[in-house]
């Protein structure tokens, strides 16, 4: 009984990972309707800035962290300027295919400066906790707070400030809110900005948590596009719900079933709720348009 | 409109890539469709090229990079102490690096690469048995030397008579770890293997030799190559209260089972295959969480030959010699010595490396190869002690590296 509380445990922080880069993920898609198999690269990318800064620079961890996030959402914003505006109107399969040229180049572009080794943030010496059965360290305590904390602070930011009733109109529907005098290119600057920085944390907690490699990116998107479908395309607290759901899934699946399938547990849930609700847990029935709330 | 001049430049730029490619060998491309794999290097041979040329594929990128990058390094080492002395017969060498990313697919792209526009008649590589095993079906049918400096899979002794690998096969450390178990007075352990050739390879052998001695397996866990997440597998293990743990594993997965079983309360004397006795482990890990762990290394630091390599490769290289850089080293020099004395055609090379290899010692030890192309091999026993993989001393045996058959 003790174990499973534990296995619960770390699926809620495998979950907490998952699903900061699953917002991002359903945002960019809820704005441009289109699967960004770039964002686990740039995930990948905002860890080796948070690296660089705290292991090469010896920026303290919290502030490197912070400035991690705002420069890949630098990064999120020129990808999409570069690569993904000039495609806008083009058919969706083209944004699709520069997306998995994006994260080839940023992988390799990653590889080339900092060299293939895996590298380490170098915390364990920080140890861990015993809380009643349950072991937890530091890193895994900062992921669930870090994720909870974004969440509320996404919820907020899409609900309550002008700048979400922009990004909510645009994932409505992109020339009704332009016609209404909406900056859409600024906007989605914006989504990708806010996504781009929330997989940066979420990639930087992975790397803090298991250590840092140019191919990590790959996992993180297989992750992220598994709990967006899951909580319905488009729908930010589906995607939410599908990470957590998948991590602890995963986690407390492999105590029964062999390591091997634990990557098809993700996709077994996904397939399976799929047969039983096409839109996803949160996606609208009728609807083909999906929205971000 | 736009769209179809796009694409029109996106074609007429993957033309171009192409035509670039086989524009320099344009006439050996040309002709090798008819060709047959065995006239060619016997022709090129006869007139002494400028360039003794030898192909390399490992896992220079993904990840494994650790491994490929750590044997490119002992491969230029090599290189560059053979061209130093004038070359083979005044010819240099030269290494055409390739990358196959741990990905059998790629591994082919970049044989056929080798075989059919460089027309290399010896390759060095892979580093996985897994690829090397994909690649050898390949290298026999196009007649091209194979010489593996770390796959180590059972399987391999069947590839065929191009294939040679510089380490021991694994049906040697299996028994080796039972010595191990033996030595620690343990007759229950458990096993945690990562799930592809050679994990699976390294615990049959184990589970057999340890059983047969009378031991208790507890659990024997796989794990998957590439996951980052091992806290339940971990917690499997830690439910047996194993006293010893033995693990085969590679650097990027362990070291993240090591951090991860320290930070779930997993109390154990841990014991690895050799793959994982790289200074990288501690590092990645975290010092506090392999202190006094035991491990497998293949070959001996304490040689003569061992020395004067480090010496070198800190002198070109700036630190430690990193994992297998001398078995890629050792590879690299049975080959020179073998063109040397076989002339620069597959077969040449194929009968002479059994020759060169009686005699030769290197860094990783003596190459001997038997019937099949596999060199035997010894470990000693080594240990973290503050976060550095040193000997270990056994306290009552001697500290000589046991010979393994």
């Amino acid at each position: 009984m003790e174990i499973f509380v534990q296995l619960l445990v770390n699926g809620l922080i495998a979950g907490g990972t998952y699903a900061l880069a699953a917002v991002g993920y359903s945002m960019v898609y809820g704005a441009l309707k289109f699967i960004n198999f770039a964002h686990g690269s740039i995930a990948m990318v905002g860890a080796y800035l948070a690296f660089v800064l705290t292991v090469l620079g010896n920026v303290p961890l919290v502030p490197a962290f912070l400035c991690s996030m705002v420069l890949t959402a630098g990064v999120g914003v020129m990808v999409e300027r570069v690569a993904y505006r000039p495609l806008r109107r083009a058919p969706k399969l083209a944004s699709l295919t520069t997306a998995i040229a994006v994260s080839f180049v940023l992988d390799a572009a990653v590889m080339i400066i900092m060299g293939a080794d895996i590298r380490t943030f170098n915390l364990t010496g920080l140890g861990s906790y015993q809380i009643g059965p349950v072991y937890i360290t530091p890193v895994q305590g900062a992921i669930v707070v870090t994720s909870l904390v974004f969440m509320v602070g996404l919820y907020w930011l899409l609900t309550r400030t002008k700048l979400g009733k922009a990004i909510r109109a645009v994932a409505d529907g992109i020339s009704l809110a332009e016609v209404s005098g909406i900056n859409t290119n600024l906007i989605i600057s914006a989504v990708f900005a806010i996504g781009s920085a929330l997989a940066a944390a979420s990639g930087a907690l992975i790397g803090m948590d298991t250590n840092l490699q140019p191919t990590m990116g790959f996992i993180i998107t297989v992750k992220a596009f598994a709990a967006v479908v899951l909580g319905g395309l488009g729908n930010v607290w589906g995607a939410v719900v599908g990470a957590f759901l998948i991590g602890v899934v995963e986690n407390t699946g492999v105590w029964f079933i062999p390591p091997v399938w634990k990557d098809s547990i993700a996709y077994g849930i996904l397939i399976l709720a799929l047969f039983l609700r096409p839109s996803g847990i949160f996606g609208k029935k009728e609807e083909a348009q999906v929205t971000v709330l | 409109m736009k769209y179809r001049t796009f694409a029109l430049w996106i074609i007429l730029s993957l033309v171009v890539a192409l035509a670039a490619q086989y524009v320099a060998p344009a006439p050996l491309a040309a002709e090798s469709p008819g060709l047959s794999a065995a006239a060619t290097p016997t022709a090129e041979a006869a007139e002494k090229p400028q360039v003794y040329k030898v192909g390399f594929i490992s896992h220079l990128t993904g990840d494994a990079a650790v491994y490929g990058q750590s044997m490119k390094m002992g491969t230029e080492l090599a290189v560059e102490t053979i061209n130093a002395a004038g070359g083979i017969n005044g010819v240099p060498v030269e290494v055409i690096y390739e990358d196959d990313r741990l990905s059998a697919a790629d591994a082919q792209t970049a044989f056929l690469k080798l075989a059919e526009v460089d027309k290399v008649p010896v390759i060095l590589g892979s580093a996985s048995s897994t690829i090397s095993l994909s690649l050898c079906p390949k290298a026999q049918e196009k007649k091209v030397v194979q010489v593996s400096q770390v796959s180590t899979a059972p399987a391999l002794k069947d590839c065929g008579k191009y294939f040679f690998s510089v380490m021991a096969s694994d049906t040697a450390q299996g028994p080796e770890w039972v010595k191990v178990a033996e030595y620690l007075g343990v007759k229950e352990a458990a096993v945690m293997y990562i799930n592809n050739d050679y994990g699976i390879g390294v615990k049959d052998t184990f589970v057999q030799a340890f059983e047969a001695a009378g031991g208790k397996l507890l659990i024997v866990q796989p794990f998957e190559l590439g996951g980052k997440d091992f806290r339940t597998e971990i917690l499997k293990v830690k439910g047996t209260n194993p006293k010893v743990v033995f693990i085969v594993d590679h650097v990027a997965e362990a070291s993240i089972i090591f951090k991860q079983a320290a930070e779930l309360g997993l109390k154990t004397q841990w014991v690895t295959d050799v793959s994982i006795v790289s200074p990288e482990v501690p590092q990645l890990a975290g010092a506090d969480a392999v202190e006094g762990m035991m491990g497998l290394r293949a070959g001996s630091t304490q040689t003569p030959e061992y020395q004067a390599f480090r010496e070198a490769f800190v002198n070109k290289f700036g630190k430690e010699p990193t994992i297998w850089a001398d078995f890629a080293y050792d590879a690299m020099m049975l080959v020179a010595k073998a063109i040397e004395k076989g002339g620069y055609t597959a077969d040449g090379i194929q009968q002479a490396l059994f020759e060169v290899a009686e005699t030769y010692i290197g860094p990783s030890g003596a190459k001997k190869f038997d019937e099949y192309g596999i060199s035997q091999g010894s470990y000693e026993w080594v240990v973290v002690k503050n976060g550095e993989w040193v000997l270990y001393e056994k306290t009552e045996q001697t500290e000589e590296t046991e010979k393994t058959e």
